[in-house]
């Protein structure tokens, strides 16, 4: 276990329809289930991660590379919770 | 690519519009800018509390409409539901309108406003069409919120980007009210008919707009679908191709080009080639309209409908400001006749306060008359004292309307009197040399024409509600609007007992409903001796130019063969081979 504090991962966007609602809905319900506070960067633009909305403003397409932060208590978890997501497709092709 | 499909519909108003549509679903998404309200600092906070509080009741309300819906949601629909619900609870818009709120100091209503406003339009400018959708779900959960805000009922907002046909399932009077016309191409609907509301508000308006499109047009539209509305033909075209659009575009043209050869003709008379002249009106509703009143040529106004005045701004209007519109347009008017009905209200067009004690059958029910005599009566007595002072400025000729007995007649002339009493006590300056008239437009009036037309100036046969009350059906019902039948000849026969009431008793008798604007009916109404066509002002021209290719023995005999029909197929068959040999042109544009 990590210590607990400010993380960050790198992700690329691997399905095919980019973050589109479902994919934004389940990421920011991901990030909301955690008490850190998550962000998106997407070429020096950021985003709060448990905004589906905010998310989609990101309109990150198919090959996208993200760099995602989380700060707080959870950090860790969290993170490893959303690396799982982008390297699972979101459960779609 | 995007496949091109074309959909069936009837128009109902002719014009071709192409561009990109706004779906209305189900009310609920129409925005409108709210006023900016300029906030002390510590009122800031309350703001955001209620922004906070009308995010919880529109969660619990989608929430609610959710269960509810419940097995009878498709997926695609319920996963729409769950978008809506994760928009409304958003944390990223939230933390924009708390922050607007406390930088500029304004209201919740204008700092979400603004900030939906942005994401709407971020989203509906990204490539990806799923994301672009998503924009539309941000105006619907927008609109939600915003009416909360507001204490509006959801669905009686208005956000146009830019120009767009709105498509539809019906929209209400109220709806219709609050849209930016400005940027309205036209309508495509699913509900509705020729006389229905935003059919009638479209044809006024000089927009194209098809009626009684299938419902299967909605799935799969995008907010920035593209479409074609052909309004002479009621084709609806969704992702038109290329050349589709380019072929609409000359048929365009082609309409521009047979509108403004009208258009040159405005100042012929109104008369058949032997000569018999019929006076041709406009129907309109506001001042505005004059500009297209004079544009058409018409002699003057059949129909001011007065009660979009009062749409929106409660039942009464001061009657100074009564006064001063009613003297506005019939100084515009000159010596040309304006006739101005008083406030028509309840059937389909109610006024918000009268919705909250909803009628079981509104058009049988308190309108029209009934309404200004039994429940509105303060009111009646302002409109009619400031039509009465409006009259000394030009040509004021008076109608009520829905009347369908003749102790309805006596009781109007009654305040009528009383009103010109009063105001000669008063010393206020108002004319006694006006007309009074009513509207034939229930079958028990239009029975007792002979025993009206003795009380009154004039007569103006409604054929629209005359049409609904004599077949018994509700005009904005679709599943019987096949019984929607002019040229029924139960319809024919008390419009030609009205109008011989009128010549019997030697006062003039007009026509105000959509027959009127119909070149098929022309021929007959001139043969039964109508003296008057009132229209909205799209109309004049194309019904000029069949009065001008016409002979009044050739009407007549029209007329006698339809008397003998026995449906309104056979009467609607004649009339149109009338139509087609005297004026194909017409027949080709007009949209039936």
């Amino acid at each position: 276990m990590q210590e607990a504090g400010i993380q960050t991962i790198e992700v690329v966007v691997a399905n095919a329809l980019g973050l589109h609602a479902r994919p934004a809905a389940l990421l920011s319900k991901t990030a909301g289930a955690y008490s850190s506070e998550v962000t998106l960067e997407k070429d020096g633009e950021l985003v709060n991660a448990k905004s589906m909305l905010g998310i989609m403003m990101l309109s990150a397409c198919s090959g996208t590379k993200l760099k995602i932060t989380a700060a707080g208590d959870d950090a860790a978890a969290a993170l490893h919770a959303i690396g799982e997501l982008f390297a699972g497709k979101f459960g779609e092709e | 690519m995007l496949e091109e499909r074309r959909y069936a519909g009837v128009g109902v108003s002719p014009g071709i519009a192409i561009g990109r549509i706004l779906p209305v679903s189900g009310g609920s998404d129409l925005l409108v800018e709210p006023e900016k309200v300029v906030l002390a600092p510590e009122q800031c906070e309350k703001e955001i509390g209620r922004f906070d509080e009308a995010v919880s009741a529109t969660k619990l309300e989608l929430d609610a409409l959710k269960k509810q819906l419940g097995s009878q949601l498709s997926g695609g629909e319920g996963r729409i539901f769950d978008a809506h619900l994760m928009i409304v609870g958003d944390v990223a818009m939230r933390s924009d309108v708390v922050d607007f709120i406390r930088k500029n100091n304004t209201g919740a209503s204008y700092a979400f406003f603004k900030v939906s406003e942005k994401y709407i339009k971020v989203l509906s400018g990204i490539s990806d069409e799923y994301l672009r959708e998503r924009a539309m779900d941000v105006r619907d959960v927008a609109g939600r919120i915003l009416g909360r805000l507001e204490g509006l009922p959801a669905n009686k907002l208005a956000l146009l980007p830019d120009q767009r046909i709105i498509v539809a399932h019906d929209l209400t009077p109220s709806e219709t009210a609050g849209l930016d016309r400005t940027r309205v191409l036209g309508f495509a609907l699913e509900g509705g008919s020729r006389t229905s509301h935003t059919a009638i508000l479209a044809r006024s308006m000089g927009l194209p707009a098809v009626v009684g499109v299938e419902g299967e047009i909605f799935t799969g539209l995008k907010y920035d679908t593209r479409m074609i509305l052909d309004g002479f033909s009621g084709t609806v075209i969704v992702n038109p191709s290329r050349r589709t659009e380019e072929a609409y575009r000359l048929k365009a043209q082609e309409a521009g080009r047979f509108f403004s050869d009208l258009e040159r003709e405005k100042d012929l008379g109104s008369e058949t080639l032997d000569g018999f002249a019929v006076q041709l009106a406009a129907n309109i509703e506001s001042l505005d309209d004059m500009a297209e009143v004079n544009k058409c040529g018409a002699a003057g106004v059949g129909l001011f409908r007065t009660e979009f005045l009062a749409l929106g701004r409660g039942l009464t209007l001061p009657e100074e400001e009564q006064f001063n519109i009613y003297r506005s347009l019939l100084v515009a008017n000159g010596n040309h006749p304006v006739v101005i009905r008083t406030l028509d209200i309840g059937g389909d067009k109610g006024l918000p306060e009268m919705t909250r004690n909803p009628e079981a059958n509104p058009f049988l029910g308190l309108r029209g008359i009934r309404l200004s005599l039994r429940a509105n009566q303060e009111a009646f007595r302002t409109q009619l004292r400031a039509l009465l002072r409006a009259g000394s400025f030009g040509n004021l000729k008076i109608m009520i309307p829905m009347v369908c007995c003749v102790e309805e007649v006596l009781e109007v002339k009654s305040i009528l009197a009383d009103v010109e009493q009063e105001l000669t006590e008063e010393k206020i300056d108002h004319t006694t040399r006006y007309a009074f008239g009513v509207m034939i437009e229930t079958p028990a009036a239009a029975l007792q024409a002979d025993r009206i037309a003795q009380l009154v100036d004039f007569m103006s046969i409604g054929s629209n509600d005359l049409v609904q009350y004599t077949m018994s059906i509700d005009r904005g019902n679709e599943k019987v609007a096949y019984l929607y039948q002019p040229a029924n000849p139960a319809v024919m026969e008390l419009m030609n007992r009205t109008a011989k009431a009128a010549h019997k008793n030697n006062i003039w008798v007009g026509v105000c409903g959509q027959m009127a604007a119909d070149p098929h009916y022309t021929a007959l109404l001139m043969a039964m001796g109508i003296h008057e066509l009132s229209m909205v002002t799209t109309a004049v021209g194309p019904i000029r130019r069949v009065i001008r290719n016409l002979r009044m023995h050739e009407a007549e005999a029209l007329l006698a063969e339809t008397l003998e029909c026995s449906t309104a197929e056979e009467i609607w068959n004649l009339a149109n081979q009338m139509l087609r040999k005297i004026a194909p042109e017409v027949a080709e544009m007009s949209s039936l």
